[in-house]
């Protein structure tokens, strides 16, 4: 590849040769020691290429060996630039460009955050700016990039760690939150455990505080399973109560139910193969569109898109190429089979039940009921658990 | 002096091509041949390639053949080879064919 950009940069003359003694022509031009290369056979004779000085040589081997030299082609940066000679404005704009995007990389031309889900953005862009930090800041006047990290790292509230790149005209900032740790209990304030659920209890172990329930018993949600006031007194005694943090575990069998409404149709997205690109441009971080309707007059389509980032060779210059392509597709539905609609039904049913379980729920077994009117189902889970469902809740002082 | 150099060759373990000047044909699969010591093209065309050699002359036969570069005494050969063959000079000349 380097050696064909160097003859490129070089130059070469594309020759045929016709006559009867063409390979002797070859033969003495490898003699007189000429550069000749890329030779493939012609109807007529032979074409290869070879540089200006070797073809000068060549014409005196010519009228010994009796062939005929044709010039095919003159190739090169050197007859390109021979060829524009007098178009200054060619060089000129050229030139403009060269130094265009020589200097875009100097520039901080769009900054871009990465990880914030919870954190405070315009708290890390303010640290940023503290530091030189901002579109459209010189590269050479901002502070060292180890700095600003730690800057952000302990000046912004919930980052845990953050990564500064810099990208030519391009800032890129990854920060990785903190996961906050779960609040540490207060075992000194009393707490009452009252059912989460309905159910049948079928173990309670009671660590502390006054059980109020027993295994057999039924419980509805809210009922009070352990009473963080213990009674301290013999009877007979004036009344005294023993406050404390009620810890206990209320194992019952529950029954979740989760109804939902289900089609038995399913909407298909073929596509047609009718492809049409649309082009959009990212300068310096602001999106200018080439187009004024996505859509390309398809009635339904899909669009993916692709980004390219024009990089110089010191770094990101700050434009980026958008190319979407629009994909017609024909929308149509197809009839689902009984059994893909309950399979459905049952797995979104069983997500919404478990999304609201608590934790070290086991389930025994589930039933799915359904009742079809046309097209619609109406879709029930009843899903057999067994589960923790005591809760501590605040104690209500008497 | 042609025995000489051969004996010498043997005995002292020098690669032959360099002392007896003889060709040497390196082919890769069937798709480039490497040519050194050649001394000159015969014939060239898409399908054959003759070129001469110290006391013969050696045949590529093919399909699509190129020559990417070409150097006083080396080559590089292109394209789809099926034959190499080895005429030798002479009356009691031999072919050793080569079934590529």
């Amino acid at each position: 590849m380097l050696k064909k950009i160097f003859k490129f940069v070089i130059g070469y003359v594309i020759i045929k040769v016709t006559g009867k003694n063409r390979e002797r022509f070859i033969n003495m031009c490898l003699y007189n020691g000429l550069d000749i290369y890329d030779v493939s056979p012609i109807d007529e004779g032979l074409v290869f290429k070879t540089d200006k000085k070797s073809f000068i040589a060549m014409r005196r081997l010519v009228r010994k060996s009796g062939v005929r030299l044709r010039i095919e082609g003159k190739r090169g940066l050197r007859y390109v630039l021979y060829r524009y000679r007098h178009r200054w404005g060619f060089a000129v704009s050229g030139l403009l460009v060269c130094i265009f995007f020589l200097l875009l990389p100097q520039y901080i031309l769009c900054i871009e955050i990465d990880g914030t889900y919870s954190a405070d953005r315009a708290e890390i862009e303010k640290v940023l700016r503290e530091h030189g930090v901002y579109i459209g800041a010189k590269k050479s006047g901002i502070d060292d990039l180890g700095e600003i990290k730690n800057a952000v790292i302990y000046g912004v509230d919930g980052i845990n760690w953050a990564w500064l790149y810099d990208e030519g005209a391009r800032m890129r900032l990854r920060v990785q939150e903190s996961v906050p740790a779960p609040p540490v209990r207060d075992k000194t304030v009393p707490t009452d455990i009252i059912a989460s659920h309905d159910g049948w209890i079928t173990r309670a172990d009671i660590y502390r505080g006054e059980g109020f329930v027993h295994p057999g018993m039924a419980v509805s949600a809210g009922d009070l399973l352990v009473s963080g006031r213990v009674a301290v007194y013999p009877e007979g005694e004036p009344e005294d109560y023993l406050y404390v943090h009620s810890d206990a575990v209320i194992k019952a069998d529950t029954i979740r139910k989760e109804t939902g409404v289900f089609g038995s149709k399913e909407e298909l997205r073929i596509k047609t193969g009718n492809t049409k690109h649309r082009v959009a441009f990212e300068l310096f971080g602001k999106r200018l569109d080439m187009f004024l309707r996505l859509d390309c007059g398809f009635g339904a389509y899909d669009t993916t898109e692709h980004i390219y980032d024009l990089d110089t060779p010191l770094g990101y210059s700050g434009i980026s190429c958008v190319v979407y392509d629009v994909d017609e597709v024909n929308v149509t539905e197809r009839e689902l089979e009984e059994k893909e609609v309950l399979d459905r039904a049952r797995e979104q049913l069983e997500e919404r039940i478990c999304k609201s379980l608590g934790t070290g729920a086991v389930k025994e077994r589930e039933e799915l009921h359904f009742t079809r009117n046309n097209d619609i189902y109406t879709v029930e889970l009843k899903m057999y658990l067994k589960e923790n469902i005591g809760i501590e809740v605040p104690m209500k002082q008497e | 002096m042609r025995r000489f150099s051969e004996f010498l060759a043997d005995s002292m373990g020098v690669p032959k091509d360099t002392v007896m000047d003889l060709p040497r044909v390196s082919v890769c699969g069937d798709k480039e041949i490497f040519v050194e010591n050649h001394k000159g093209l015969c014939e060239y065309t898409d399908t054959d390639i003759r070129f001469k050699m110290r006391d013969g002359i050696v045949h590529i036969t093919g399909s699509g053949l190129r020559i990417i570069i070409m150097k006083y005494n080396s080559m590089v050969i292109n394209g789809t080879f099926i034959r190499v063959e080895y005429e030798k000079y002479g009356r009691n000349s031999r072919n050793v064919k080569k079934n590529l």
